[in-house]
Order: structure tokens, then C-alpha cells, then sequence
């Protein structure tokens, strides 16, 4: 019943995603059926252009047309690729989100190691650290870093590889089966190859993690904090249970719905991080699909990359509160 | 063990050094300065070109080098400071005007008026808020109007929230309600006596909002939306560095980075400082 209602919930904001990016799509300047005609085109055929594309309509007719067309998965082509804007970022998703849930899955469980170690001695070196990441992910910009950890890395040290997209020409790159290429090399039953995926993500990944990191510790010291401070852990280490046993199942456990929120809004923070990233890298990513695209004016993979990437956040965030659901035991009840 | 764990949030040490809200607002100060005399201060001109002092490394005389044209790095840094707080300045303005104002009205007419505009709110939250800024500078065509616009949408929601609770929390109270009987017209109550209330903390998100902004906007101009070169500015100058990292020419691009960086790091703890000021409470 609860998760019923949650799923509901979902619905206005899906709506809401749909109808702001219809209105971007209406905001060009100018006149797009000029635009889409070309420069060489006749009043005439910009005419034919406003008809074919339906601009002729009312701007409620439109919005039906651009209903029944994402209905149909239809976000238009691409100008520059010739293809259809859902092959397009369909082929290019995976690259973004091994990226991308490379960098959450790090963040959360460095994030998460050092808020304990935040919590358990306040003051000690973790909390210390907590706090410099905390202050270094808020102002430093995600482009900056990713350079700098190229100089320094690659430049300098020669301990990375050139930030020149998901694997060194010299290796074949893998059947694709998941499109995750750290899962493809080793079904390939490929080492080497494996290994050099992963010397690709690192950099990329410890970038885009930085700035998840900062928000996850702060949350896991407070949450815990707040927990070990409670009536329930009191009485459990009253009990005479082991500090281990405390603090895993009576600690932990109620601080992890709020950890899980703000894991949450991370993943906002770096599917945005996460254009500029993938410019950084060369990673051949959506995001930098869409930037190729937006540079030579080419709009629908721009519109359809923000679609996407705003309805995967919102069925991300849709998962993290039936999970958090599912580990809380007052909402099980109450439910 | 416990003992030690009660003491814990009161003895950080940043929190007992009063001076520590102050050493942010004298940078912010100077920030601000270089902003404005800037173009007047820079040693050289920050558009000349002159190839035969292409990419050189810092001297005395080029303090932080110069670039793949020739032009003095330092001077293109300082007045690319008036562009960076401009762009920044006007986003958050926008921001906190039309954000206040929608908050101020749905706090106050609550009801229907209120979801409308609390669903609005909510649809621009479900984007992941730069991937929004790319989208809305996108359909408003690449200029530097359009970055400022979108950066000013994507930030709209704070001020709008916050506005919308303190008004709403405020619409009942016994004063309020002398006041309409009064026969005060309600923009005049809202205006003249329950914003004047939210002033400081209008300030203080303001201040931390143009890290953010300046950060948006400069990630912006990186991916190349917005300025034109050769107008300097820091997103622009380091994403022009990013090609000189692979010969080892690592100025040009890490001074205007830090100096970012160092901006927006002013403006978020300027921010933090001014809650702790205004609000002796709040932790």
C-alpha cells in the first residue's frame, strides 16, 4: 500500500519533467522551422518545414504531438549523427552510467567509512577530514579537479593513462553484452583488457566522487551521532551487548535511512558533475553527446539528454525511498 | 566511550575562533575590489596577442605565465574577476527576486495558488540541476543572457521555498491579523512587514548561492556555452589551459582554476559567517 503510494508520487514529478522540457523545447529563438529549413531554405520551404514538424499547430496540439511521439520513444533525430536520438544515447548510456555508479558506489562507501570514523572519535583525523572534504567538494569546481588529477597523474607521475575515453586503442575493445565494459572484459574472460577498463575509470571515478563524498560523511556522523546519543543504543549497551553488535544493528541501521537520502541527492549532484567529467575524460558518455551536440546547434539529443537523465533520477530517488522504506522498521509498521 | 561522545559538536575547533567569521568577509571585501578595479590593476592587456611570448612559464614578469597566445595569464585572471562576480551577481539577483516573490505569494494565498506553484518548484528539483542549467541555455540559444538565465532558474527554488515557509508560518500570527483588520492591503503587510523579517536570511543563503552560481556558470562556459572568447573568463580560460596539460604547460590553466576555486570558497564560508552573525543560534 505504502510502495503503491510512493510509485503514485512519482507521477506529478514525471509530469512536471515532461512539461518543462516541452516548454525548452519551444523556447529557441527565433523561429525553428527557419532554423531546422536551413540557411539556403525558400519561404516556401520553411513552410513545408513548419507543416512537417507540426510547428503550424496550436501550442496544445504540439504538446499532444510531442506527448504521443515520447509515447512512441520517438525524441526526434539527431542532426550531426543522422540517427535517431534514442539510439543515440541508448548506445552511450552505458559508458555514463558505469561512470556514474562507479563514482556513487565509492562516494557511499568512503563516505559512509569515514563518517564513522567522524562519529566514533569527533575531533580525531576523520572528523578533521570530513570537514576538508566537506568545504574542498562545495568550492572546488568538478572540472578543475578532474585536470588537475590529469596533470599530476598522468602528466607527471605517469601513473594514469591518457584521459582519452573507456580503454587504450591498443586493446580490442569487448563484445558488448551489458555495455558495461568492466563486466564485458572479464565474461570475455579478458585480464588484460579488464585491468586497462579500470585504469581508465579511476581517475574519472575518484573525480566525480570527491563530490559526492563530502555530503555522505557529513550525514553518516550526524545520523550516528544523533543514534549513539539515544535512548535505544543506551539500553543496549546496558543490556551488555558487544560494542560490535551496538553498534551495527542499533546504530547503523537507524542511521541509514538518512544516509540513503542524501545518497540520493548526491546522484543529482553527479549526473551534472558528470557532463563535464566526461568532457575532461573523453569519456563517450551522454553527456558529452549532448555537449558535442549543443556546440554545433544541434538541440533534440540536448532535450532528449535532459529528459533522460532527469527521469532516471527521478526512478533512482523512487528506489532509495522503497529501500529506505523497506530498512526502517517505523515506516514497515506504521504502514 | 559515551562521555566522550556527548561532548562532541561543541568542541569544534573552527567554532571557538570568533576571528574565523571574519578572515572570509575581509576576502570577500577584496574579491570584491578586484572585481571592480580590476581592468585598472592588470599589468597588461588581456587581449593583445603577441606569439613570440606564447606559453611562457611564471616570472617576475608574467606572474602566472602566459598563454597559447601570448597574453599575460595574471592580467587575463584579475579581469576576468568583473565577468565572473557579474555573471554570478545577476543569476543570484534574478534569483532571490523571483524566488522570493512566488515563495512570498504561495506562503500567502496558500490553497490551490500554493501546489501550483509548489509543483513548479518540485518539477525544476527533479532535474539534476546542472544537467537543467544545459538544457535551459540550450533552448535559449548560446549566449551569455542564456547562461545567466539558466542559471538563475536552476537556483530559484531555494529562495522560493524558504520565502514560501517564513511567510506561511507568519500568515496567522496575531499581528498579521491587527494589520488586516487595519484595512493594510496584504502586499503591503507582506512587504513592509513579514519580508523585512527574512532579510538576514535572504543575505546569508544570497552569499552561499554565488559560490554555486559563479561554480554553474563557469561549468557552463567550460563545456562552451556562453562568453565568447576572447573575452577572459575562468571557465573559458581553463578549459583553453586543458590542451597545454599534455606539453606540461600547467599555468595556464591552474590559475584561473584555483582562483575560482578561491572565489567560490570566499563566498560559501562569507555565507557561513554571516548565519553565525546574524544568527548567534544556529550552529
Amino acid at each position: 500500500m505504502r510502495t503503491l503510494k510512493r510509485l503514485l508520487s512519482a507521477i506529478p514529478s514525471i509530469i512536471g519533467i515532461v512539461i518543462l522540457t516541452f516548454v525548452l523545447t519551444r523556447l529557441l529563438p527565433g523561429d525553428p522551422a527557419a532554423y531546422f529549413a536551413g540557411p539556403a531554405a525558400t519561404p516556401e520551404s520553411i513552410e513545408e518545414v513548419r507543416t512537417q514538424l507540426g510547428l503550424d499547430k496550436s501550442l496544445p496540439a504540439q504538446f499532444v504531438d510531442y506527448i504521443s511521439a515520447l509515447a512512441k520513444l520517438d525524441l526526434g533525430r539527431s542532426l550531426s549523427s543522422g540517427q535517431s536520438v534514442v539510439d543515440d544515447l541508448a548506445a552511450r548510456l552505458p559508458a555514463t552510467l558505469e561512470l556514474t555508479l562507479g563514482a556513487l558506489i565509492v562516494a557511499t562507501m568512503l563516505g559512509i567509512s569515514l563518517g564513522f570514523g567522524a562519529a566514533l572519535r569527533p575531533g580525531g583525523w576523520p572528523d578533521r577530514l570530513c570537514d576538508a572534504v566537506t568545504v574542498l567538494g562545495q568550492a572546488m569546481p568538478t572540472f578543475f579537479l578532474g585536470l588537475l588529477l590529469v596533470f599530476v597523474f598522468y602528466y607527471l607521475l605517469g601513473w594514469a593513462p591518457a584521459p582519452m575515453g573507456r580503454l587504450e586503442i591498443f586493446y580490442s575493445s569487448p563484445t558488448e553484452v551489458t555495455g558495461f565494459w568492466t563486466l564485458d572484459t572479464l565474461i570475455e574472460g579478458n585480464v588484460d583488457a579488464f585491468r586497462g577498463v579500470l585504469r581508465q575509470l579511476v581517475l574519472p571515478v575518484v573525480t566525480l566522487a570527491l563530490f559526492g563524498l563530502g555530503p555522505i560523511a557529513r550525514m553518516t556522523r550526524t545520523a550516528l551521532l544523533e543514534v549513539l546519543r539515544g535512548d535505544s543504543v543506551r539500553t543496549a549497551r546496558a543490556f551488555g551487548l558487544s560494542s560490535r553488535k551496538v553498534l551495527w544493528t542499533y546504530a547503523f541501521l537507524p542511521a541509514a535511512v538518512p544516509i540513503l537520502n542524501t545518497v540520493g541527492m548526491v546522484l543529482s549532484f553527479l549526473l551534472g558533475a558528470n557532463v563535464l567529467v566526461e568532457k575532461v575524460f573523453g569519456w563517450p558518455g551522454v553527456g558529452a553527446y549532448a555537449i558535442e551536440s549543443l556546440l554545433v546547434s544541434d538541440f533534440a539529443p540536448v532535450q532528449g539528454f535532459v529528459l533522460l537523465m532527469a527521469v532516471m533520477y527521478v526512478a533512482v530517488n523512487l528506489g532509495i525511498d522503497l529501500l529506505a522504506a523497506a530498512i526502517d522498521p517505523r515506516t514497515r509498521v506504521d504502514g | 566511550m559515551a562521555e566522550n561522545m556527548v561532548s562532541t559538536t561543541t568542541s569544534r575547533p573552527l567554532r571557538r575562533v570568533p576571528l574565523a567569521g571574519r578572515v572570509p568577509l575581509a576576502l570577500l571585501g577584496l574579491l570584491l575590489m578586484a572585481g571592480i578595479l580590476g581592468p585598472m590593476l592588470a599589468p597588461y592587456d588581456p587581449t593583445t596577442t603577441d606569439s613570440a611570448q606564447a606559453l611562457l612559464p611564471p616570472s617576475s614578469e608574467h606572474w602566472f605565465g602566459t598563454d597559447q597566445l601570448g597574453r599575460d595569464v595574471f592580467s587575463r585572471t584579475l579581469v576576468a574577476t568583473r565577468t565572473d562576480l557579474l555573471v554570478g551577481a545577476v543569476a543570484v539577483s534574478i534569483s532571490l527576486v523571483i524566488g522570493t516573490a512566488i515563495g512570498a505569494v504561495a506562503g500567502w494565498r496558500g490553497g490551490r495558488t500554493d501546489v501550483v506553484i509548489g509543483r513548479f518548484i518540485d518539477s525544476i528539483m527533479a532535474f539534476p540541476l546542472f544537467v537543467l542549467a544545459v538544457g535551459i541555455a540550450a533552448g535559449l540559444g548560446n549566449s551569455l543572457t542564456s547562461v545567466i538565465v539558466a542559471t538563475a532558474i536552476v537556483n530559484l527554488p531555494f529562495y522560493a521555498r524558504a520565502v514560501r515557509f517564513e511567510v506561511s508560518r507568519r500568515r496567522n500570527a496575531g499581528w498579521v491579523e491587527a494589520a488586516l483588520l487595519a484595512r493594510i492591503p496584504p502586499s503591503k503587510i507582506v512587504a513592509l512587514h513579514i519580508l523585512p523579517n527574512l532579510v538576514g536570511l535572504l543575505a546569508t543563503q544570497s552569499s552561499l548561492n554565488m559560490g554555486w552560481a559563479i561554480l554553474n556558470a563557469a561549468g557552463l562556459s567550460f563545456i562552451g556555452l556562453g562568453i565568447r572568447p576572447p573575452q577572459p573568463e575562468w571557465g573559458i580560460m581553463v578549459a583553453d589551459g586543458a590542451s597545454y596539460i599534455f606539453s606540461g604547460e600547467w599555468w595556464v590553466f591552474t590559475f584561473p582554476g584555483l582562483t575560482l576555486m578561491g572565489a567560490v570558497l570566499i563566498f560559501t564560508r562569507a555565507g557561513d559567517a554571516l548565519r553565525q552573525l546574524l544568527d548567534p543560534r544556529s550552529k
